[in-house]
């Protein structure tokens, strides 16, 4: 049987205003959890319902897990509050994975905000795939490209431990102050659009705000071009039994019309989904 | 640590002739149809599987968003999603089979006559242990809370009752002045328990945007909030009829349970409690049991309406 278990914090890292990377020992999670699949924390007995985060980090040796996560109520608050040592109860891993690409296709993660997290970890999975010793050319062909968004300069996270593998982000800021000057959508087109990105040889992996997956979706079906999303909903549960965090499908009807992002995703085909 | 002698308190209990293993179930809409349930819970150790709601048609429920946290509980305005009966016959019940616990399967009509067809489905199906009645889907066409008349619950409970041999439950409503006149109407009519209560009627408001925040703009309120609405109900149904009580309303806690037996249910139905904790039914029957070994009470059909006045 499966079941909860105590997390311990190990440390918590101030990033930007409000955003902490921390990290948590678990041997369970931190052995079984994949990119894309996310961990639901219960911050402290005030809170009936758990907090999902994406998994940021994990180390199977170790026995740890992070998260990366921006305080926006009360339960984040309490979670970046925490003290070194203290405990939260931890459900993980929970969802679905990003799915590798097809051969052939070179994954493009597009990130807005802290949408980065579950990326930066699917990128290092799919950094461990390549061949070690392959022909320069094509390894470089299979190395993600990591397009990275903020609202501002000063927001803007790096993913950790990403260019000591020589996976470097581009970066698009709304207000121009870091790298591209425009959303980070804007930038993908941008690329597309002087050939950096071919459309036929890529798959789109993207995470973040519901109206920038809006905006991607709609730019990647533009383009042919295929794309995975990874979406949030307010989660009572997290596993599939409260029905309460469900989003609108294009292709389901009757039961199927709505479907749980806790369990039929949080990864989505962006075709797939009415935003 | 000192080994104890006292034997572990029996938890079974017996409801319409049919043993549960303890008196600690899931409720309805919140633990699914099992399979996701089986992968946290031992199904031994649970009393039994309460299904979520099945209607004879699919139904896609409402939009997001569905649910807000509040004070306390929750509010939920799920809409009864379910992949209608035919399908759940055959995708979910053929598991619930396999489980080694009991399946009381939980329907829900728009008219007694969908209630009728659906118990006479359920009536020819291997692996139904008892058929709930869920008596809380307001009828669309009326605009109405039918399941809140006694008149109706009286008709609906008869005619369902005729048309299986399965030990029925009836769930009520408390969004009615008088829930006791609804679970005589039900008792009155062949019912073999009483399952209390659903939902509270409820709304939570975004004073920012103005705007609800539930798609369906009321919702139905759950949780530790409103356990104190359900020991009252559940100690004047039990006083007033004679068929078993089953508590629902916020069990979070073994000795939550306890309360509820001592009140006058016969056994109890966790749902909020699982979504913050997928083990909460295993968790609290062993809390349960534990409770009462330190009360020494060798029986958990001993604590049954123990209430003190
Ligand atoms: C699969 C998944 C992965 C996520 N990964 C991350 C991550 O890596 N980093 C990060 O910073 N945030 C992430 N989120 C969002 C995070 O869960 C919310 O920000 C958090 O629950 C807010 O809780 P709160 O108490 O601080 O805020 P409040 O606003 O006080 O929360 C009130 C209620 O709304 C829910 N809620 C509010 N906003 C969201 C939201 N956007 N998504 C889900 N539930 C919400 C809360 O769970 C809670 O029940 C993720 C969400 C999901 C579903
Ligand atoms: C998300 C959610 C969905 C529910 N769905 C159903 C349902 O389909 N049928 C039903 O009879 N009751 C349903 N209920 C009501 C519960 O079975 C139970 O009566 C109620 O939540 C009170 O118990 P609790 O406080 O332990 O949650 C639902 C409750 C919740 C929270
Ligand atoms: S959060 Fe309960 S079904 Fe997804």
């Amino acid at each position: 049987m499966n079941h909860s278990r105590p997390a311990a914090l190990l440390w918590t890292r101030q990033v930007a205003r409000d955003a902490f990377h921390q990290r948590f020992a678990e041997p369970y999670i931190a052995r079984h959890a994949r990119a894309g699949q996310f961990v639901h924390l219960l911050p402290g007995t005030r809170h009936l319902f758990r907090r999902a985060l994406s998994v940021y980090a994990t180390d199977a040796k170790a026995g740890t897990f992070d998260v990366l996560h921006q305080v926006l109520g009360e339960g984040t608050r309490c979670l970046s509050q925490l003290k070194k040592g203290q405990t939260v109860d931890a459900l993980g891993p929970l969802g679905n994975q990003f799915p590798v690409p097809d051969s052939g296709r070179r994954a493009v993660l597009v990130g807005g905000g802290l949408g980065m997290a579950p990326l930066r970890l699917f990128a290092l999975e799919l950094n461990q795939k390549l061949p070690k010793r392959s022909p320069r050319k094509n390894a470089l062909e299979r190395t993600p490209i990591l397009l990275l968004g903020a609202r501002t300069g000063s927001l803007a996270i790096a993913p950790f431990e990403l260019s000591g593998i020589g996976i470097r982000a581009s970066w698009a800021s709304d207000d121009g102050s870091r790298g591209f000057h425009g959303t980070v959508v804007a930038l993908l087109a941008d690329q597309i659009a002087d050939g950096r990105i071919l459309p036929e040889q890529s798959v789109v992996y993207g995470c973040g705000p519901e109206p920038m997956m809006a905006a991607l979706a709609n730019l990647c079906a533009q383009h042919q071009l295929p794309c995975w999303v990874s979406l949030e909903r307010s989660m009572p549960c997290g596993y599939g039994v409260c029905m309460g965090c469900v989003i609108r499908s294009k292709t389901g009807t009757g039961y199927e019309t709505f479907r749980r992002v806790c369990r039929d995703g949080p990864v989505f085909d962006s075709a797939q989904i009415v935003f | 640590m000192p080994k104890t002698t006292a034997p572990a308190p029996d938890l079974q209990v017996s409801i319409a002739g049919v043993t549960f293993a303890t008196p600690i179930w899931t409720a309805s809409g919140t633990a699914g149809t099992g399979e996701e349930i089986e992968q946290w819970c031992d199904p031994e150790k649970l009393g039994a599987m309460v299904t979520k709601s099945v209607s004879l048609k699919p139904r896609s429920g409402h939009p997001y968003p569905r649910t807000v946290e509040t004070a306390g509980g929750m509010l939920n305005c799920i809409g009864l999603q379910n992949k209608g009966i035919e399908a759940f016959i055959t995708d979910e019940l053929p598991r619930l089979q396999r489980m080694p616990t009991r399946a009381v399967i939980n329907i829900v009509g728009e008219s007694i006559e969908e209630y009728v067809q659906l118990a006479r489905r359920l009536n020819d199906v291997d692996g139904v242990d008892c058929l709930e009645l869920n008596l809380s889907c307001p009828n669309v066409a009326r605009g109405i809370d039918q399941g809140s008349d006694p008149m109706w619950v009286s008709q609906c409970v008869h005619d369902v009752r005729s048309a299986t041999r399965l030990p029925l439950f009836v769930k009520t409503t408390p969004n009615t002045n008088d829930i006791v006149s609804l679970a005589r109407a039900a008792a009155d009519n062949g019912a073999d328990a009483i399952s209390a209560i659903n939902t509270l009627v409820g709304m939570a408001i975004n004073h920012n945007t103005f705007k609800p925040r539930l798609s369906n703009i009321t919702g139905g309120l759950s949780g530790p909030a409103i356990k104190p609405v359900a020991l009252a109900a559940v100690y004047k149904i039990a006083r007033a009829v004679k068929i078993p009580v089953i508590g629902i309303g916020g069990i979070m806690t073994g000795t939550d349970a306890a309360e509820f037996l001592i009140a006058g249910a016969s056994a109890v139905q966790v749902g909020t409690a699982l979504f913050r904790n997928p083990t909460a039914p295993i968790q609290i029957a062993g809390e349960l049991a534990l409770y009462l070994r330190a009360k020494g009470i060798p029986r958990v059909s001993d604590l049954v309406g123990r209430l003190a006045v």
